[in-house]
């Protein structure tokens, strides 16, 4: 009992106002008194508020020799509680994994290239990969074509090692994002964290989002950018088909990121020959009436709106978690999630039930997780970037 | 609580229960027509996506690139690669583009042909199924597929190369998708067929882009060696040949001209009749067959009948016609500037070299001398032995005279008997030792051939020296103070009582005797 205790996974989260604060309460109460070592491995969510340099100087000071990771959020849940400002803190203990750790800066000028070279050294840094190995991934949600970062660790994974994670976001003002590993801030960067496992891990995603409208066929598009649905200007295409009107006076003033936070309910929705659709959220809209995308959309390929019910979204990440943890062969030791901060809105003030059904599905298991501008996860097949999911590494 | 009322909520809680399992099966019904929807309209357009990817890349290399990544994440597969015959003909397959195989599970260069792909024909160009079905290489098995699918890349019966798929899910390729496949794999071939025929339009519109900046580049050139090494660069940068050798025809046989890269043991010259070889080299000619003006040997040429090699015929066509071009302004300007009878350097080309020479002298502050010779004794000879004799006599005083000057200084016959030596860079001292040696050599006697016998004559000169910084630089100044020199001289030998020196003017006589 006492080694289960020790093994597993440990959370804390804080709302100080203060980042220092912040980053210890967090940090101690995840590890619940255990002391750490330098297999191990810290992960921690803030908000944006925070001062990002005083915030990691205090959590790499509370971590003592751990390793630690992290990236910003729109918010923050563990086991206890949803932090809408603040940060949480998981304590990972090795006991049995390894985990290398490796960090890429500035990587929007080539998203593969970084995502690739940063795979490459995490591998290396754990050892090489093993009979188990996952690859966790937190990159800069505002960086660009996410699909790149797929591309780019696919390289290095291959088919056989599974993808898991998300993009780092903020409060959707869209203006920067923070990253942190090998002791280093970074806003516009990528951590790759390469797990060695004697075990099978469990990863699984959902998203309970279901079509609305017509659908639209993709004319014109270049990486993540629409250019054209149906043959129209884009926007004026997503904006007829979405239903709920948006505040045309708002909508005016609406140029560039702002647009995101009014389009978050209504991501698109990639049709898949799996019989889902992957969703795909709006970063933005250009002055010619593009659309661009937090991730590659193909052109030709068919997209319809999405709408989500908020039991339909809370089931899917249950959903999520029980998967997850029905991959693994040993009992849980805890669990990490990445849900999209597209799936607050429809939540609205139940958006801690998320949470609590995470929780359910994991069989009271400890967990904990962020809410992203984007998900990473695969397990088979080639898509690995998901808008709008819930994203469930079950350890 | 009645029994009335209590019934009353049992029924209500029955029609609850009721309408939440009748809503629950609607929304799995709705669930499942979506999910159909879903899966008809992706597999609708998948086609379509692919075909618009696709023709986003025209390079080769580019297509399969991109086709592997496409098709794995259209197809649901966890691994796509192609395999093409390798480019050296090799026996086997390599890899043109993998999607899904870790660097460390790469297979080597070249592989086997896997056994199954011989199971593919143009008619049925794809085959799937679970893996047991086929008979997987080691380093595909590695990544544990499920489900394996493999097509033929083929265009108008060419076989390009393979597409292989791979699922490492429980989800068995389709029909539909195996139908769907046939498409992709032909569209991919299309692909790669038309990304080859772009580059080979690229090739052909770069190399006739090149042919049009060398043909201008050699239009100008007039130097026959500057020409040649031109062409020779040209051709082995941008043909490209290993090696190139220019030899143009001449009256003693063919003569090396210039050669550029790895082509060795070139001899100087070959006889007349003989053709040019040099081990491991083709030979082509310059300009036209029947009116060659030398040959191009070439190491590593390319194959008859490739556009490399059509370049390259170009490329030595126009060669010919500009070498052809040069020779002749050689010919022409060689022609100009010299006295036909003598072979010297004319009079216009004398005076446009001593205004070179003089501007050179001024600018470095040096000095430079005129010699004029006039002969003494020529029309004596003349008139005496004829014309031919009198020919004979200036060859002879002409060669006499450019033995003499030297090779720093330049001997040229201004017209009858009268012959100009140019000396620059020189001091009055150095000057009258080279005047001493021409007065020595043109008073010794000469031995000419007549019809019937042979006559032995002295036909001696007058000298006279001009010296440029005396001139001001002035070239026609400087000849005639020299002439005048000359003069003072030939007027000297022939009254002695008069001045023996006149500026730098020495007299030595000359005269005719049979």
């Amino acid at each position: 009992m006492r080694d289960d205790q020790h093994q597993s996974l440990g959370y804390g989260s804080s709302t100080a106002v203060d980042p220092a604060t912040a980053a210890q309460e967090s940090v101690r109460a995840a590890l619940s008194g255990r002391t750490p070592t330098p297999a191990d491995l810290i992960i921690v969510f803030s908000t944006i508020e925070y001062d990002q340099h005083h915030f990691y100087e205090a959590v790499v000071q509370a971590a003592g020799a751990a390793q630690v990771v992290g990236c910003t959020a729109y918010s923050s849940f563990t086991a206890a509680t949803y932090v809408t400002r603040g940060a949480s803190a998981v304590y990972l203990p090795a006991a049995g994994l390894t985990f290398g750790v490796a960090a890429a800066d500035s990587i929007s000028g080539d998203i593969y290239a970084a995502a690739r070279r940063a795979t490459e050294l995490a591998c290396e840094r754990a050892g090489g990969d093993g009979e188990n190995s996952v690859l966790m991934v937190f990159s800069d949600g505002l960086a660009g074509d996410q699909r790149e970062v797929v591309r780019g660790t696919y390289a290095v994974t291959g088919a056989t090692v599974p993808l898991v994670g998300g993009t780092a976001a903020e409060d959707v003002s869209m203006t920067a994002t923070y990253q942190f590993a090998d002791g280093k801030l970074m806003s516009n960067g990528l951590v790759a964290i390469w797990i060695n496992s004697p075990y099978p891990l469990g990863i699984s995603v959902q998203h309970g989002w279901h079509p609305i409208g017509d659908p639209m066929v993709v004319t014109r598009a270049e990486n993540n950018i629409i250019h054209e649905l149906d043959g129209r200007r884009a926007v004026d295409t997503y904006l007829s088909h979405r239903g709920a009107a948006l505040p045309m006076d708002e909508l005016d003033e609406a140029a560039g990121q702002t647009f995101a936070r009014m389009t978050f309910d209504h991501p698109l929705g990639l049709a898949n020959t799996s019989g889902g659709f992957d969703g795909r959220h709006i970063l933005g809209r250009t002055l010619e009436g593009a659309l661009v995308m937090f991730g590659h959309v193909s052109e030709q390929s068919v997209v319809q709106v999405m709408a989500g019910d908020r039991q339909d979204l809370v089931d899917a990440a249950g959903r999520a978690a029980a998967d997850a943890v029905g991959q693994l062969t040993t009992p849980p030791r805890g669990a990490l999630a990445f849900s999209c901060t597209g799936r607050v809105a429809p939540l609205g003030d139940q958006v801690h039930t998320e949470a609590a059904a995470i929780g359910a599905g994991l069989a009271g298991a400890p967990f904990a997780g962020f809410y992203t501008y984007g998900e990473f996860a695969r397990v088979t097949g080639s898509t690995g970037f998901h808008n709008a999911t819930v994203v469930v590494l079950a350890l | 609580m009645s029994g009335a009322e209590s019934a009353t909520d049992v029924d209500r809680s029955a029609e609850t229960n009721r309408l939440t399992d009748e809503v629950r099966r609607l929304r799995a019904e709705l669930n499942t027509s979506r999910a159909v929807s879903a899966r008809a309209l992706a597999r609708a357009t998948r086609l379509a996506q692919l075909v618009s990817a696709l023709g986003k890349v025209t390079g080769v290399a580019d297509v399969f690139e991109r086709a592997v990544s496409e098709v794995a994440e259209l197809f649901d597969a966890d691994i796509a690669v192609i395999l093409i015959p390798p480019a050296d003909g090799r026996a086997g397959v390599s890899l043109a583009a993998q999607w899904g195989i870790a660097a460390r599970g790469l297979p080597p260069e070249v592989v086997a042909q896997p056994a199954d792909t011989r199971r593919l024909t143009s008619v049925f160009p794809v085959v799937a199924g679970p893996v047991a079905d086929f008979a997987v290489p080691e380093w595909i098995a590695n990544t544990q597929p499920r489900h394996v699918s493999w097509g033929l890349l083929t265009v108008r019966d060419e076989h390009l190369g393979y597409l292989l798929l791979l699922r490492r899910a429980e989800r068995p390729f389709e029909l539909a998708d195996i139908h769907e496949l046939t498409a992709v794999v032909s569209r991919i071939a299309l692909a790669v067929d038309n990304g080859r025929l772009y580059r080979r339009t690229q090739d052909q519109l770069h190399r006739l882009q090149r042919l049009n900046e060398v043909t201008a580049g050699l239009a100008g050139v007039v130097d026959v060696a500057r020409g040649a090494q031109h062409l020779v660069e040209t051709l082995v940068a941008d043909v490209p040949v290993a090696g190139a050798a220019v030899y143009l025809c001449g009256t003693h046989g063919h003569e090396f001209v210039a050669s550029a890269g790895a082509i060795k043991d070139c001899p100087a010259r070959v006889a007349v009749g003989q053709v040019p070889t040099v081990a491991g080299t083709v030979s082509l000619n310059l300009g036209l067959e029947e009116a060659s003006v030398g040959t191009l040997l070439l190491t590593d040429a390319p194959a008859p009948g490739s556009d490399a090699r059509s370049f390259l015929e170009h490329l030595a066509d126009v060669g010919g016609l500009v070498l052809e071009k040069a020779v002749l302004f050689q010919r022409i300007r060689a022609q100009a500037e010299t006295d036909v009878l003598t072979g010297m350097p004319n009079r216009a080309h004398f005076m446009e070299h001593l205004s070179s020479a003089l501007a050179l002298c001024r600018q470095s502050g040096t000095d430079l001398a005129v010699i004029f010779v006039d002969m003494d004794g020529f029309k004596a000879v003349n008139d005496t032995h004829g014309h031919d004799a009198g020919d004979q006599l200036l060859i002879a005083a002409g060669r006499r005279l450019t033995e003499a000057a030297g090779p720093s200084g330049m001997a040229a016959r201004l017209g009858g008997d009268e012959f100009v030596v140019a000396c620059a860079d020189i001091t009055p001292d150095a000057v009258r030792s080279v005047a001493d040696r021409i007065q020595r050599a043109m008073d010794a006697p000469y031995l000419l051939h007549l019809r019937d016998n042979a006559v032995k004559v002295t036909a001696g000169g007058s000298i006279g020296i001009g010296m440029a910084r005396d001139s001001g630089y002035d070239a026609a100044l400087l000849l005639s103070k020299a002439d005048a020199a000359m003069y003072a001289a030939k007027q000297h030998r022939r009254s002695p009582k008069s001045p023996p020196h006149l500026p730098m003017g020495r007299a030595l006589r000359g005269s005719a005797t049979s």
